[in-house]
């Protein structure tokens, strides 16, 4: 399957380009994408799926677009 | 009563001349003080009531041309609440003073400690250990005195904050805390006004439009024990500024009901590479 990947911030620098489309097996999840890209294993990081906020458990599916970035909440 | 204002108004105003040599009839800060004094009504029903003449309050004039007068009278009639005035509210507050928005409640029950002096707009040397809610509200009186500001010295809670926002059109999120933005974003729920959402950490920021019942921003943070990167990246000088501007102009857009406003959507700022994006949400 084939999903869609969009990364910010400083993830940016984790593939040759921040915004790319690549082959997954099935069953991949968030977290096995996050780990592939050598993602530091933080709080610090979130992801979108579609649209919508996920947990990195959650498994993707062929056409999927992922947004991974770091969460901001100071003022 | 009416038209004894605008006698007055036209009274005091008079052909103003620009540096570049623009003439405009406008009324100056003291043609509408005298106004307000002699008519017993406040500054800001007399720059209301000028501008619906077409005569320009003079301290206005340099936004008219991308407000319209109808769009600054209308900006004089609304009210705007700021929850927090540290980083993002301290310059949220500085900019809707010098806009014109007519009444402004700032809700804050912090104090200022050294650690703020980097960011906070309202913070000097000498106001360290005031109340920020306070100190807001004087500097609104210092910039803009036809403003009617009132502040609470409080936190935000579940509990007041419908009494608190009650009032007010739309409510400016410039808390420090994602825990406490998750509550104001349930309030508004109940209050039925939408939120503006900023958020800073290290040169990263976001901003959006939350309008009441979306539940967008607890599903980005995916509950309230999330924690944002300024924990490790900090809040420095910059950011602030350039998220409380796009806090306001989401302001601008939804008072004027004009341009298209981030609702639904994230924008997502990264300072140090020039980097905006806007990400679609779903709640």
């Amino acid at each position: 399957m084939k999903i869609q990947v969009n990364l910010y911030g400083a993830f940016r620098s984790a593939a040759s380009s921040p915004s790319f489309s690549r082959e997954a097996v099935e069953g991949t999840t968030v977290k096995d994408l996050m780990d592939s890209l050598q993602l530091p294993d933080t709080v610090y990081r979130m992801a979108l799926v579609n649209d919508i906020r996920v947990k990195e458990g959650t498994v993707l599916k062929d056409g999927d677009e992922v947004h991974i970035f770091q969460p901001v909440g100071g003022g | 009563m009416n038209s004894e204002v605008n006698e007055l108004i036209r009274g005091y105003s008079g052909s103003v001349r620009t540096s570049t040599g623009k003439e405009y009839t406008g009324i100056d800060l003291s043609g509408i003080r005298r106004v307000a004094a002699e008519a017993g009504i406040s500054a800001r029903v007399a720059e209301i009531a000028a501008l619906k003449l077409e005569i320009i309050p003079v301290r206005y004039f340099r936004n008219i041309a991308s407000l319209g007068i109808a769009g600054q009278a209308r900006l004089l009639s609304s009210s705007v609440a700021v929850v927090g005035a540290g980083g993002l509210g301290g310059l949220v507050i500085e900019l809707l003073s010098r806009l014109g928005v007519g009444k402004i409640t700032i809700i804050d029950g912090d104090r200022f400690s050294e650690d703020n002096l980097n960011r906070q707009v309202l913070c000097r040397e000498d106001d360290l250990d005031r109340l920020k809610a306070e100190v807001g509200a004087q500097r609104v009186r210092a910039i803009n005195s036809a403003i009617e500001v009132v502040f609470h010295p409080i936190f935000l809670t579940e509990e007041n904050a419908v009494e608190l926002l009650s009032k007010s059109q739309v409510v400016v999120d410039a808390l420090d805390r994602i825990s406490i933005r998750i509550v104001l974003e349930k309030v508004i729920g109940e209050v039925g006004i939408p939120m503006v959402h900023g958020a800073i950490g290290g040169f990263l920021g976001q901003v959006a439009t939350i309008m009441p019942g979306s539940g967008i921003l607890s599903a980005l943070y995916g509950g309230d024990a999330a924690r944002g990167i300024e924990a490790v990246l900090g809040t420095p000088t910059v950011t602030p500024a350039v998220i409380a501007a796009l806090e306001v102009m989401e302001v601008i857009k939804f008072l004027l009901d004009r341009g298209t406003p981030l609702k639904d959507e994230l924008l997502y700022l990264e300072l140090e590479n020039a980097i905006f994006s806007r990400i679609d949400l779903q709640g």
